[in-house]
């Protein structure tokens, strides 16, 4: 061991490290010296021995068997010939890593053609990137039982890829949906998807809730399209979306089976025989959330306006429908957080029917569950309840309180119980102009409660909720 | 309630629901340990010595040949029992590089009192002045007491990211690969995130603690 100098006195090099708090011996001096002789401050950089100065003379992949090397070299924001830049090094490990297709990234240096020239490493551990988006399972008064899952690739045949894939299906009804999205066209701030979904539903409307009806009342149709959707990330916090949505939509309903009742329970819902819909929908979004899984801090909020017109290649549905979300999420006691998310939306229809129903809102789509136990979300957009009635105005309040319980775990990496409380109300404008009591029973003002816990795992995210227990029990 | 009836039998078989996001588990090493350490007045300065040999994974030692710079951070902190502020502190930060064409191991060894430099040829040399502390000054803060009992919390950071590279993760996190499930209602009010990488994992390749047992610190020796 060979001492080669002793030198300066460091004053406070570690207080831009960050991870010291209380721990600086200068302030605000995290690169300021003094020399031994007491002089006048100087800025010190590490020394050349210190900094890595080479030439790049190339850059080799190791360890990807499925991702293609040039995805990962498209990353890497050094090329040949360039002197190397340890934190343009450090930044491309960082972007690897956070496409989530690695388990780890290691950058290493090995001896070039010659001295003073190198070749970079990029050493990447892959992980599976085969993922559970969704499980849907469960039975109702209306569809003894349905069941689905939907499953994607993040990384779709190592091209960075996104391609997703589900299907639900019952006695009555299925969907199939297939996308395919892009998530960095060529590297770049734009995104590209697509996605095609086709349905066979029925919207069942049991005899027992139709006035002076012996018989089942069924809406049945069929549904074939798909939507094309450009987006942008426009800085680290916003985004905007452009999405292009057109369907066949037949309705294939025993028409001559329908009691006469007036209104009949899907007076509306959908234009008879064969129908277009197209609209184009765009979304502004607002994301400061310092956390995905759980945030503590920030907010999310959600722009969107959805305009269907003849215009759009002759659409038979003209509607326009206008959404936000805002979520605030805030710091609680110890590292709990928590959030307050609030959704509104309006539709405005243009004649009979102007929106097609599922398009309208519905409230299983934003309660936890409802005390008058008729409601689950809808999965890919088929309704397994018996409740059909949709709305065109809509408010919900949630509330939510985070428990984080444990971090870094090997396969439930992170996890957190939460408590929530959900307020919503979904309503057609018309019913409040309306003294009928008829209608107020269609009003749908369900208050939600939900506890549960949410794992973050190698796999995908899972909720294990006790919204359907309770919707069991009460 | 509004005269619904209460005969509805709706249950969902599996109470699990699964949103869009994988997670996704970062190579992070964060360890706690209980040791004594050697604590000891000299010439009426607080001195701590000790080894951390736990450090220097297999994963470490192979960094340390891959030509890049690396930091272990070692934060010392004295508490007196039952309170919250440290009565005395130190800390240090080694700054490794191995020179890939002369084939040894450049060490920088930085306290606030200053720094000093050394190479050495081996990884086993390296590890043998960088994996401990000896007789590092604590500087203290509040005089003493004797008698009392004290806590010594020693905090080794393996390659710290800096504010600004952490700014910068902040940034590739918020833009992450975005929903496939475009149109529907769920995906407009569900994650847009396809990848949960948490950030706080980047905060630094391993973090080690040792706590010391409760004892009473030392008699005070030399002078003042």
């Amino acid at each position: 061991m060979k001492p080669i100098n002793s030198s300066k006195r460091l004053a406070a090099l570690f207080c831009g490290w960050m991870l010291l708090p209380g721990i600086c011996w200068a302030q605000d001096a995290a690169t300021v010296t003094k020399d031994t002789a007491g002089e006048e401050p100087t800025r010190v950089e590490l020394e050349d021995r210190f900094k890595p100065r080479y030439i790049l003379e190339s850059i080799e992949v190791r360890g990807n068997r499925k991702t293609h090397g040039e995805l990962i070299l498209s990353y890497v924001q050094l090329k040949p010939g360039e002197s190397l830049d340890e934190e343009k090094v450090e930044i491309s490990r960082i972007r690897l890593l956070a496409l989530g297709y690695f388990r780890d990234v290691r950058m290493s240096l090995e001896k070039g053609s010659e001295r003073g020239r190198v070749k970079l490493v990029v050493e990447v551990d892959e992980r599976n990137t085969i993922i559970i988006d969704d499980l849907f399972a469960g039975f109702s008064e209306t569809n003894p039982f349905w069941s689905g899952i939907g499953v994607s690739d993040i990384n779709f045949l190592g091209r960075g890829l996104v391609l997703s894939g589900a299907l639900v299906t019952s006695e009555y009804q299925q969907a199939y949906r297939l996308g395919a999205f892009w998530p960095s066209v060529f590297n770049t701030n734009l995104q590209a998807g697509v996605e095609a979904l086709v349905s066979l539903g029925e919207e069942r409307a049991l005899a027992n809730r139709v006035r002076d009806c012996d018989r089942d009342q069924n809406l049945e149709y069929l549904r074939a399209g798909g939507v094309l959707s450009l987006g942008m990330r426009v800085d680290r916090i916003h985004r905007i979306k452009f999405e292009l949505h057109g369907e066949h939509i037949e309705d294939t309903s025993k028409r001559g089976n329908w009691c006469a009742t007036d209104p009949h329970p899907f007076a509306g819902y959908l234009r008879a025989g064969q129908s277009t819909f197209w609209s184009l929908t765009f979304r502004f979004e607002r994301d400061t959330r310092d956390d995905f899984f759980l945030a503590t801090r920030g907010m999310h909020l959600v722009i969107s306006i959805e305009l269907a017109s003849k215009i759009f290649f002759g659409s038979d549905y003209e509607f326009s429908k206008y959404m936000v979300k805002y979520e605030h999420s805030f710091p609680a006691f110890s590292n709990h957080a928590f959030r307050v998310s609030v959704v509104g939306g309006l539709i405005q229809d243009v004649g009979t029917p102007g929106s097609p129903f599922f398009s309208r809102f519905f409230v299983g789509d934003y309660a936890f569950f409802q005390m008058e136990k008729d409601s689950l979300p809808r999965n890919l957009e088929l309704n397994f309840s018996e409740v059909v009635d949709y709305g065109d105005l809509m408010a919900s309040v949630t509330a939510e309180y985070d428990i984080p319980l444990w971090s870094r775990g090997k396969f439930f990496y992170r996890g957190y119980v939460y408590a929530a409380a959900n307020f919503s109300y979904v309503t057609k404008a018309e019913f409040l102009e309306s003294d009928d009591e008829e209608w107020s029973g269609k009003t749908k003002k369900p208050v939600s409660i939900d506890i549960g816990m949410k794992l973050d795992t190698p796999i995908g995210l899972f909720v294990f909720s006790l919204g359907y227990v309770f919707d069991l029990v009460f | 309630m509004s005269g619904m009836r209460f005969n509805t039998m709706l249950f969902s078989g599996l109470a699990v629901l699964c949103l869009t996001a994988p997670a996704f588990a970062q190579v992070k090493v964060e360890k706690s340990y209980k040791r004594d350490m050697g604590l000891a007045w000299r010439e009426g300065r607080l001195e701590l010595s000790m080894d951390f040999p736990e450090a220097f994974t297999q994963r470490l030692r192979k960094r340390l040949y891959n030509g890049f710079t690396s930091r272990i951070l070692i934060e010392a902190l004295l508490k007196e029992q039952k309170k919250k502020t440290p009565v005395a502190q130190a800390i240090v930060q080694y700054t490794i590089l191995y020179d890939i064409w002369e084939e040894e191991f450049n060490i920088r060894h930085e306290t606030p009192e200053g720094r000093r430099d050394l190479q050495v040829s081996s990884l086993a040399e390296l590890i043998g002045t960088c994996a401990k502390l000896e007789r590092l000054p604590l500087q203290c803060m509040v005089e003493l007491p004797p008698g009392t009992k004290y806590q010594l919390r020693v905090r080794i950071v393996v390659n710290p990211l800096s504010a600004e590279l952490r700014k910068k993760v902040r940034e590739y996190l918020s833009n992450p690969n975005g929903s496939s499930h475009i149109g529907s209602p769920r995906s407009f009010f569900g994650s847009f995130s396809k990848i949960f990488v948490d950030e706080k994992a980047f905060q630094a390749d391993a973090v080690y603690t040792y706590r010391s047992p409760k004892k009473i610190l030392p008699a005070k020796s030399g002078p003042e």
